[in-house]
């Protein structure tokens, strides 16, 4: 039994070590970012290091079970301890076979786009105080859900970044162009979106990146008043390598 | 620890100002506790109302929605329910009952196979090999039970039709049912779900929100999966079912009462 307990430990010491190169070949490729906030990448840095220690310590020190461990209790020890790495190696798979890939369209669906994204006293001044020209899609998101009048930006120039969304109360020539605002990781995910209208995007992929530059005006969505993007371009674009924005 | 299980059971829920944990550390630490000694009301208290009552929640809530009912709101709730269920399982002060069997022996394992009294003679670098291997153990013990809830969690976030949901009703009775539900299944961590909560504020009432803000950072599909590995599954049941009836009647009774 002596040895199952030993193969346990080095077969531990091996999925430490595999989780740990694991992380650090997101936070090197980035795609770390595609889940959790860019803050925590010192975390997860942080983390690869305590698991190479973790699993370095399991070689120097030689942890034995204790002396008249029933048979019953080993073999239920050594049954517990092999689902335990089979759980611990399930992410790990999942994460090397389904490509890294961030929140888009397809989370919408479910999520919805929020109507108050959420944000801090400071973050609204932040977004008071921002030049209209470095205004991100959640700054003008946050502007117009301040406002009462669908006729109060009418003429004010704009241009937003994002993911293009289609839904059922859009008309042929409208799309919402979405990002996705995060906290702390992908849980907490809110959409933000724009409608803006042209008739240049109806060929435009659902879930494709655009830049849209036109000015604001009063149209209809689904028979209701609102603020619109006229767009005078639409140009599709590479994904941004952040592709979230950040309250 | 005061010996009267009231007072345990009070200083509990106020230990999280000096353990800034969310609902996943917790579990493992609350845990760690009990292996320690820690009574079954205070440790109770401190596990549900640690990811509530600690400085980074307090500042975000603070952030998100300013000084005002909602802030004062979570933490007094907070606190009370979390004291009250640290009393109530109070009455059960037997650790064997209500913990696992495995986790309390485990501890007892390691105490006989490492003694840990001999390690405090150890050399530094010896120790901290030590500690780094029961870092491990407690790893591999906890892992199974995070990576079970967090798959469930995930799903949820996938699949869980959350827009429709959130359009289904915004009254005060059906409000609290709604976001006690979401608070479960999205298990949004409890240092920024303020900020999601806030997206809620306008269409949802007063005391639905604050259920969501109170029950999320208690109970929800991941812990749930954590505790047990923690508490024998009556205990999670009793636990999940106790807190949910004291949130659910307290929002219910902020918005019937307050107006919502």
């Amino acid at each position: 039994m002596r040895s199952s307990h030993s193969l346990h430990r080095r077969l531990q010491a091996l999925l430490l070590i595999l989780m740990a190169i694991f992380f650090a070949q997101k936070l090197v490729s980035g795609t770390l970012y595609f889940y959790i906030g860019t803050r925590f990448g010192w975390l997860v840095l942080l983390a690869v290091i305590l698991l190479i220690a973790i699993a370095s310590s399991y070689n120097l020190v030689d942890q034995q079970q204790p002396a008249g461990t029933a048979k019953t209790d080993r073999y239920e020890g050594n049954r517990k301890a092999a689902w335990s790495m089979l759980l611990v190696t399930l992410p790990l798979i999942l994460g090397v076979l389904v490509p890294a890939q961030p929140l888009g369209a397809g989370a919408v669906t479910n999520r919805g786009f929020a109507m108050a994204p959420g944000g801090s006293e400071s973050a609204e001044q932040h977004t008071l105080a921002a030049i209209p020209g470095e205004r991100n899609l959640l700054d003008w998101a946050r502007i117009i859900h301040a406002q009462t009048d669908p006729t109060a930006l009418n003429g004010v120039e704009a241009e937003v970044i994002g993911f293009v969304y289609r839904g059922s109360r859009l008309s042929a020539d409208q799309i919402m162009v979405g990002r996705f605002v995060i906290t702390c990781c992908v849980a907490d995910a809110i959409a933000v979106g724009l409608v803006v209208q042209s008739p240049d995007v109806s060929g435009l992929p659902v879930d494709s990146w655009v830049r849209a530059q036109g000015h604001f005006s009063e149209g209809m969505l689904d028979g209701v008043p609102t603020i619109i993007l006229m767009a005078e371009s639409i140009q599709p674009i590479q994904q941004p390598e952040q592709p979230y924005l950040y309250p | 620890m005061p010996r009267s299980q009231f007072l345990a059971a009070f200083v509990g829920g106020l230990l999280g100002l000096t353990f800034p944990v969310c609902e996943c550390g917790v579990v493992p630490l609350t845990r760690r506790l009990f292996n320690k000694g820690l009574p079954i009301s205070a440790g109770l208290s401190f596990l549900l109302a640690a990811p509530i009552i600690n400085p980074v929640v307090m500042a975000s809530t603070y952030a998100a929605f300013g000084w005002g009912p909602i802030l004062i709101g979570r933490f007094l709730l907070g606190f009370a329910i979390a004291v009250s269920i640290g009393i109530v399982f109070s009455f059960h002060n037997n650790p064997s009952q209500i913990l696992r069997q495995a986790s309390i022996r485990q501890t007892e394992d390691a105490a006989t196979s490492c003694d840990h009294i001999h390690h405090n003679k150890l050399p530094l670098p010896s120790r901290l090999r030590h500690a780094m291997s029961h870092a491990g153990e407690e790893f591999f013990e906890m892992a199974p039970y995070l990576i079970i809830g967090s798959l469930l969690a995930s799903l949820m976030q996938t699949v869980f039709p959350r827009s429709a949901l959130l359009s289904a009703g915004s009254g005060p009775v059906l409000s609290v049912a709604i976001m006690h539900l979401l608070a479960y299944v999205l298990a949004i961590c409890s240092t920024v779900d303020a900020f999601l909560a806030l997206a809620f504020i306008n269409t949802f009432t007063t005391g639905s929100v604050l259920g969501f803000l109170v029950f999320g950072p208690m109970i929800d599909i991941k812990s749930t999966l954590m505790f047990l590995g923690v508490f024998k599954q009556k205990y999670v049941i009793y636990l999940f079912l106790l807190t949910l009836l004291l949130s659910m009647v307290s929002s219910l009774f902020i918005n019937l009462v307050g107006g919502g």
